[in-house]
Protein backbone atom coordinates (compact mmCIF):
# COMPACT_ATOMS: atom_id res chain seq x y z
CA UNK A 1 0.00 0.00 0.00
CA UNK A 2 1.33 3.61 -0.50
CA UNK A 3 2.87 4.92 2.11
CA UNK A 4 0.87 8.13 2.18
CA UNK A 5 -2.53 6.27 2.07
CA UNK A 6 -1.22 4.18 4.27
CA UNK A 7 -0.24 6.75 7.08
CA UNK A 8 -3.96 8.21 6.49
CA UNK A 9 -6.12 5.33 7.05
CA UNK A 10 -3.60 4.09 10.28
CA UNK A 11 -4.62 7.66 11.67
CA UNK A 12 -8.63 7.19 11.28
CA UNK A 13 -7.77 3.52 12.38
CA UNK A 14 -6.42 4.62 15.39
CA UNK A 15 -8.72 7.00 15.94
CA UNK A 16 -11.92 4.92 15.84
CA UNK A 17 -10.06 2.43 18.14
CA UNK A 18 -9.90 5.46 20.73
CA UNK A 19 -13.34 6.25 20.23
CA UNK A 20 -14.53 2.71 21.21
CA UNK A 21 -12.67 3.15 24.67
CA UNK A 22 -9.20 4.44 26.13
CA UNK A 23 -6.34 1.95 25.46
CA UNK A 24 -2.85 1.79 25.87
CA UNK A 25 -0.27 1.67 23.44
CA UNK A 26 0.57 -1.75 23.55
CA UNK A 27 -3.14 -3.05 22.93
CA UNK A 28 -3.83 -0.24 20.27
CA UNK A 29 -0.67 -1.77 18.49
CA UNK A 30 -1.63 -5.38 18.67
CA UNK A 31 -5.45 -3.91 17.32
CA UNK A 32 -4.28 -2.17 13.94
CA UNK A 33 -1.86 -5.29 13.80
CA UNK A 34 -4.19 -7.48 13.51
CA UNK A 35 -5.56 -5.46 10.53
CA UNK A 36 -2.23 -4.61 9.11
CA UNK A 37 0.20 -6.89 9.82
CA UNK A 38 3.25 -5.08 8.38
CA UNK A 39 3.01 -2.39 10.03
CA UNK A 40 5.90 -1.66 12.64
CA UNK A 41 5.13 -0.97 15.69
CA UNK A 42 7.76 1.60 15.67
CA UNK A 43 4.95 3.85 13.39
CA UNK A 44 2.43 3.50 15.38
CA UNK A 45 4.11 4.67 18.30
CA UNK A 46 5.41 7.83 16.10
CA UNK A 47 1.78 8.23 15.34
CA UNK A 48 0.08 7.81 19.21
CA UNK A 49 3.06 10.56 19.77
CA UNK A 50 1.73 12.74 16.87
CA UNK A 51 -1.31 12.45 17.91
CA UNK A 52 -0.85 13.50 21.26
CA UNK A 53 1.22 16.50 20.11
CA UNK A 54 -1.64 17.41 18.11
CA UNK A 55 -4.20 17.37 21.34
CA UNK A 56 -6.34 14.91 19.40
CA UNK A 57 -5.77 12.55 22.15
CA UNK A 58 -4.86 13.33 25.98
CA UNK A 59 -2.55 10.55 28.35
CA UNK A 60 -3.53 9.56 31.76
CA UNK A 61 -0.52 7.40 33.57
CA UNK A 62 -1.70 4.79 35.68
CA UNK A 63 1.20 2.80 37.53
CA UNK A 64 1.57 -0.88 37.50
CA UNK A 65 2.87 -2.30 41.26
CA UNK A 66 6.23 -3.99 39.06
CA UNK A 67 7.36 -2.41 35.58
CA UNK A 68 6.81 0.55 33.56
CA UNK A 69 3.95 3.31 33.57
CA UNK A 70 1.53 2.42 31.34
CA UNK A 71 -0.14 5.53 29.02
CA UNK A 72 -3.51 5.10 28.23
CA UNK A 73 -4.69 7.09 25.39
CA UNK A 74 -8.05 8.86 25.15
CA UNK A 75 -9.55 10.02 22.42
CA UNK A 76 -10.09 14.62 23.55
CA UNK A 77 -13.04 16.46 21.98
CA UNK A 78 -11.11 17.69 18.91
CA UNK A 79 -9.58 14.21 18.30
CA UNK A 80 -13.41 13.16 18.06
CA UNK A 81 -13.98 16.36 15.61
CA UNK A 82 -11.04 15.01 13.53
CA UNK A 83 -12.37 12.01 12.85
CA UNK A 84 -15.69 13.08 11.92
CA UNK A 85 -13.86 15.52 9.54
CA UNK A 86 -11.86 12.19 8.19
CA UNK A 87 -15.18 9.86 7.72
CA UNK A 88 -16.92 12.75 5.93
CA UNK A 89 -13.92 13.00 3.73
CA UNK A 90 -14.17 9.31 2.80
CA UNK A 91 -17.94 9.44 2.00
CA UNK A 92 -17.02 12.04 -0.10
CA UNK A 93 -14.26 10.60 -1.57
CA UNK A 94 -16.09 7.23 -1.78
CA UNK A 95 -18.98 8.74 -3.81
CA UNK A 96 -16.84 10.56 -5.74
CA UNK A 97 -15.39 7.13 -6.78
CA UNK A 98 -18.56 5.85 -7.14
CA UNK A 99 -19.58 8.43 -9.76
CA UNK A 100 -16.69 7.80 -11.97
CA UNK A 101 -17.25 3.99 -12.11
CA UNK A 102 -15.35 2.67 -9.34
CA UNK A 103 -16.96 0.77 -7.31
CA UNK A 104 -16.23 -1.19 -4.10
CA UNK A 105 -18.76 -3.95 -4.22
CA UNK B 1 21.48 -4.51 15.64
CA UNK B 2 20.21 -7.66 15.11
CA UNK B 3 23.46 -10.06 16.58
CA UNK B 4 23.02 -10.07 20.48
CA UNK B 5 20.45 -7.48 22.09
CA UNK B 6 19.28 -7.60 25.16
CA UNK B 7 16.36 -5.28 26.74
CA UNK B 8 18.59 -3.17 28.23
CA UNK B 9 20.96 -2.34 25.43
CA UNK B 10 18.07 -1.73 23.42
CA UNK B 11 16.68 1.02 25.60
CA UNK B 12 20.33 2.23 26.47
CA UNK B 13 21.10 2.92 22.63
CA UNK B 14 17.80 4.45 22.13
CA UNK B 15 18.22 6.70 24.34
CA UNK B 16 21.87 8.19 23.56
CA UNK B 17 20.49 8.47 19.76
CA UNK B 18 17.27 10.18 21.11
CA UNK B 19 18.85 12.63 23.12
CA UNK B 20 20.59 14.45 20.21
CA UNK B 21 17.26 15.14 19.26
CA UNK B 22 14.85 15.73 22.17
CA UNK B 23 14.65 17.34 25.68
CA UNK B 24 14.84 15.06 28.99
CA UNK B 25 11.13 14.89 29.30
CA UNK B 26 10.52 13.67 25.71
CA UNK B 27 13.33 11.33 25.82
CA UNK B 28 11.53 9.50 28.78
CA UNK B 29 8.38 9.24 27.42
CA UNK B 30 9.20 7.52 24.12
CA UNK B 31 11.52 5.35 26.12
CA UNK B 32 8.30 4.58 28.51
CA UNK B 33 6.28 3.64 24.86
CA UNK B 34 9.19 1.05 24.04
CA UNK B 35 9.46 -0.36 27.81
CA UNK B 36 5.72 -0.92 27.60
CA UNK B 37 6.20 -2.83 24.16
CA UNK B 38 9.44 -4.99 25.77
CA UNK B 39 7.26 -6.00 28.75
CA UNK B 40 4.14 -6.65 26.98
CA UNK B 41 6.15 -8.57 24.38
CA UNK B 42 7.92 -10.81 26.58
CA UNK B 43 5.20 -11.74 28.76
CA UNK B 44 3.95 -13.80 25.60
CA UNK B 45 6.97 -15.59 25.31
CA UNK B 46 9.45 -13.91 22.83
CA UNK B 47 13.10 -13.68 23.93
CA UNK B 48 14.76 -9.72 24.39
CA UNK B 49 16.22 -10.81 21.21
CA UNK B 50 13.40 -11.73 18.94
CA UNK B 51 11.75 -8.41 20.34
CA UNK B 52 14.77 -6.15 18.93
CA UNK B 53 15.57 -7.83 15.59
CA UNK B 54 11.74 -7.13 14.91
CA UNK B 55 11.72 -3.54 16.23
CA UNK B 56 14.80 -2.74 13.85
CA UNK B 57 17.19 -0.25 14.24
CA UNK B 58 17.30 2.30 16.90
CA UNK B 59 18.36 4.66 14.16
CA UNK B 60 15.01 3.81 11.64
CA UNK B 61 12.80 4.70 14.70
CA UNK B 62 14.01 7.89 15.48
CA UNK B 63 13.93 8.40 11.87
CA UNK B 64 10.39 7.56 12.00
CA UNK B 65 9.31 9.84 14.80
CA UNK B 66 11.05 12.84 13.54
CA UNK B 67 9.31 12.51 9.98
CA UNK B 68 5.64 12.44 11.73
CA UNK B 69 6.64 15.48 13.11
CA UNK B 70 7.96 18.23 10.75
CA UNK B 71 7.79 20.78 13.56
CA UNK B 72 10.85 19.42 15.13
CA UNK B 73 14.20 21.12 14.57
CA UNK B 74 16.36 18.30 12.95
CA UNK B 75 19.28 20.52 12.23
CA UNK B 76 22.50 18.35 12.64
CA UNK B 77 24.73 21.29 14.36
CA UNK B 78 21.84 21.91 17.37
CA UNK B 79 21.50 18.34 18.13
CA UNK B 80 24.72 18.01 18.27
CA UNK B 81 25.06 20.55 21.23
CA UNK B 82 21.87 19.27 22.35
CA UNK B 83 23.82 16.06 23.59
CA UNK B 84 24.75 16.16 27.55
CA UNK B 85 27.59 13.69 26.43
CA UNK B 86 28.65 16.56 23.94
CA UNK B 87 28.01 19.24 26.56
CA UNK B 88 30.33 17.76 29.21
CA UNK B 89 33.01 17.36 26.77
CA UNK B 90 32.96 20.77 26.16
CA UNK B 91 32.98 22.09 29.70
CA UNK B 92 35.61 19.42 30.05
CA UNK B 93 38.06 20.98 27.19
CA UNK B 94 37.00 24.65 28.49
CA UNK B 95 38.49 24.12 31.96
CA UNK B 96 41.52 22.59 30.80
CA UNK B 97 42.45 25.41 28.68
CA UNK B 98 41.54 27.76 31.43
CA UNK B 99 43.39 26.05 33.89
CA UNK B 100 46.50 26.15 31.73
CA UNK B 101 45.73 30.33 31.62
CA UNK B 102 45.79 30.57 34.96
CA UNK B 103 48.54 28.25 35.62
CA UNK B 104 50.59 30.51 32.85
CA UNK B 105 48.88 34.02 35.18
CA UNK B 106 49.95 32.16 38.43
CA UNK B 107 53.88 30.95 37.29
CA UNK B 108 55.46 33.64 39.59
CA UNK B 109 53.67 32.38 42.56
CA UNK B 110 51.95 29.07 41.73
CA UNK B 111 50.57 28.47 44.81
CA UNK B 112 47.40 30.46 44.04
CA UNK B 113 47.13 28.17 41.33
CA UNK B 114 45.92 25.32 43.80
CA UNK B 115 43.54 28.07 45.17
CA UNK B 116 42.33 29.61 42.11
CA UNK B 117 41.72 25.91 41.05
CA UNK B 118 39.71 25.00 44.19
CA UNK B 119 37.66 27.17 43.57
CA UNK B 120 37.35 26.04 39.94
CA UNK B 121 36.77 22.73 40.53
CA UNK B 122 33.68 23.89 43.26
CA UNK B 123 32.32 25.54 40.08
CA UNK B 124 32.99 23.31 37.31
CA UNK B 125 31.15 20.64 39.82
CA UNK B 126 28.29 22.01 39.78
CA UNK B 127 27.56 22.89 35.92
CA UNK B 128 28.43 19.15 35.55
CA UNK B 129 26.17 18.17 38.20
CA UNK B 130 23.21 20.60 35.93
CA UNK B 131 23.83 19.04 32.73
CA UNK B 132 24.10 15.25 34.73
CA UNK B 133 20.51 16.07 36.24
CA UNK B 134 18.99 17.71 33.03
CA UNK B 135 19.66 14.28 31.30
CA UNK B 136 18.63 12.31 34.71
CA UNK B 137 21.21 9.61 34.25
CA UNK B 138 20.85 6.59 36.60
CA UNK B 139 24.59 5.93 36.88
CA UNK B 140 26.17 3.13 37.56
CA UNK B 141 29.69 3.76 39.39
CA UNK B 142 31.92 1.29 38.98
CA UNK B 143 34.63 0.63 41.47
CA UNK B 144 32.68 2.01 44.05
CA UNK B 145 35.33 2.23 47.09
CA UNK B 146 38.54 1.53 45.18
CA UNK B 147 39.03 5.27 43.76
CA UNK B 148 38.36 6.89 47.13
CA UNK B 149 40.74 4.41 48.98
CA UNK B 150 43.60 4.89 47.10
CA UNK B 151 43.67 8.47 46.71
CA UNK B 152 43.02 8.13 50.55
CA UNK B 153 45.66 5.84 51.23
CA UNK B 154 48.28 7.50 48.67
CA UNK B 155 47.86 10.61 51.01
CA UNK B 156 48.01 8.96 54.33
CA UNK B 157 51.12 7.69 53.21
CA UNK B 158 52.41 10.83 52.46
CA UNK B 159 51.32 12.40 55.64
CA UNK B 160 52.94 9.48 57.65
CA UNK B 161 56.58 9.66 55.64
CA UNK B 162 56.66 13.55 55.41
CA UNK B 163 57.89 13.76 59.85
CA UNK B 164 60.73 11.48 58.83
CA UNK B 165 62.55 12.92 56.00
CA UNK B 166 65.42 15.78 56.18
CA UNK B 167 64.30 19.20 54.53
CA UNK B 168 66.84 18.83 51.57
CA UNK B 169 64.63 15.64 50.47
CA UNK B 170 61.42 16.99 51.42
CA UNK B 171 60.26 18.69 48.39
CA UNK B 172 61.16 16.59 45.57
CA UNK B 173 59.81 13.74 47.64
CA UNK B 174 56.43 15.13 48.46
CA UNK B 175 55.99 16.17 45.09
CA UNK B 176 57.05 12.99 43.49
CA UNK B 177 54.46 11.51 45.66
CA UNK B 178 52.21 13.78 44.47
CA UNK B 179 52.85 13.07 40.92
CA UNK B 180 52.46 9.30 41.38
CA UNK B 181 48.98 9.79 43.31
CA UNK B 182 47.80 12.41 40.62
CA UNK B 183 48.78 10.07 37.37
CA UNK B 184 47.05 6.79 39.77
CA UNK B 185 43.86 9.17 39.59
CA UNK B 186 44.54 10.06 35.60
CA UNK B 187 44.58 6.60 34.78
CA UNK B 188 41.61 5.39 36.91
CA UNK B 189 39.50 8.40 35.80
CA UNK B 190 40.36 7.24 32.18
CA UNK B 191 39.79 3.92 32.44
CA UNK B 192 36.48 4.82 34.11
CA UNK B 193 35.78 7.08 30.80
CA UNK B 194 35.98 4.16 28.69
CA UNK B 195 34.18 1.56 31.29
CA UNK B 196 31.07 3.91 31.03
CA UNK B 197 31.43 4.64 27.71
CA UNK B 198 31.15 1.13 26.57
CA UNK B 199 28.78 0.25 28.88
CA UNK B 200 26.15 2.96 29.50
CA UNK B 201 27.54 5.17 26.52
CA UNK B 202 26.18 8.60 28.01
CA UNK B 203 27.48 8.15 31.65
CA UNK B 204 30.45 9.85 31.01
CA UNK B 205 30.42 12.96 32.23
CA UNK B 206 32.17 12.59 35.39
CA UNK B 207 34.91 10.73 34.88
CA UNK B 208 36.09 13.37 31.61
CA UNK B 209 35.32 15.91 33.94
CA UNK B 210 37.79 14.45 36.61
CA UNK B 211 40.25 13.33 34.04
CA UNK B 212 40.45 16.91 32.92
CA UNK B 213 40.94 18.22 36.89
CA UNK B 214 43.61 15.75 37.33
CA UNK B 215 45.55 16.40 34.32
CA UNK B 216 45.79 20.45 35.23
CA UNK B 217 47.25 18.55 38.38
CA UNK B 218 49.82 16.93 36.77
CA UNK B 219 49.85 20.35 34.33
CA UNK B 220 51.16 22.13 37.67
CA UNK B 221 53.03 19.48 39.31
CA UNK B 222 55.05 19.73 36.38
CA UNK B 223 55.45 23.53 37.01
CA UNK B 224 56.52 23.06 39.86
CA UNK B 225 59.08 20.09 39.59
CA UNK B 226 62.55 22.68 38.40
CA UNK B 227 61.77 25.03 40.81
CA UNK B 228 62.58 24.58 44.52
CA UNK B 229 60.73 27.05 47.37
CA UNK B 230 63.32 28.55 49.79
CA UNK B 231 61.67 27.75 52.67
CA UNK B 232 59.83 25.37 54.98
CA UNK B 233 57.08 27.47 55.16
CA UNK B 234 56.72 27.52 51.60
CA UNK B 235 57.07 23.92 51.13
CA UNK B 236 54.25 23.64 53.47
CA UNK B 237 51.40 25.82 51.97
CA UNK B 238 51.93 24.03 49.16
CA UNK B 239 51.56 20.80 50.60
CA UNK B 240 48.34 21.81 52.02
CA UNK B 241 47.32 23.21 49.18
CA UNK B 242 47.16 19.94 47.52
CA UNK B 243 46.14 17.96 50.15
CA UNK B 244 42.72 20.25 50.48
CA UNK B 245 42.49 20.16 46.26
CA UNK B 246 42.40 16.51 46.48
CA UNK B 247 40.13 16.29 49.61
CA UNK B 248 38.42 18.52 47.45
CA UNK B 249 38.13 16.66 44.75
CA UNK B 250 37.14 13.00 46.62
CA UNK B 251 34.14 15.50 48.49
CA UNK B 252 32.95 15.91 45.06
CA UNK B 253 33.35 12.49 43.74
CA UNK B 254 31.40 11.28 46.63
CA UNK B 255 28.80 13.74 46.65
CA UNK B 256 28.29 13.44 43.21
CA UNK B 257 27.79 9.79 43.13
CA UNK B 258 25.24 10.82 45.90
CA UNK B 259 23.23 13.21 44.11
CA UNK B 260 23.40 10.88 41.31
CA UNK B 261 22.33 7.73 42.21
CA UNK B 262 19.41 8.94 44.78
CA UNK B 263 17.16 9.71 41.67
Amino acid sequence: MDAQLKRGILNICILQILKQGTSYGYDIIKTVQKYFPETEESTIYAILRRLNKEELTTIEYSDISNGPQRKYYKLSEKGEESLNAYISDFIEINEILAEIGISFK
Amino acid sequence: MSKLCTKQQFLDNLKFRLQFYFNNKEVNDILTDYEEWFENESSTGKSEEEICAKLGSTQQIIGKILSSEKTEDTNFLLSFFRHPAIQITLLSIGRFLLEFLILQICNRNAINFIYVSFILNIIYFFIGISIVKSAEENINYPFKLGFPLITLAAFIALALVIPHITYSQSTLFHLLLFVISETLLLVIHFFLCLFMFFKNRTNTFMPVFYTAGSLSAILFINNQMHMLYPDVSSNIKLLIGVIILNIELLALNLLYKKMITKR
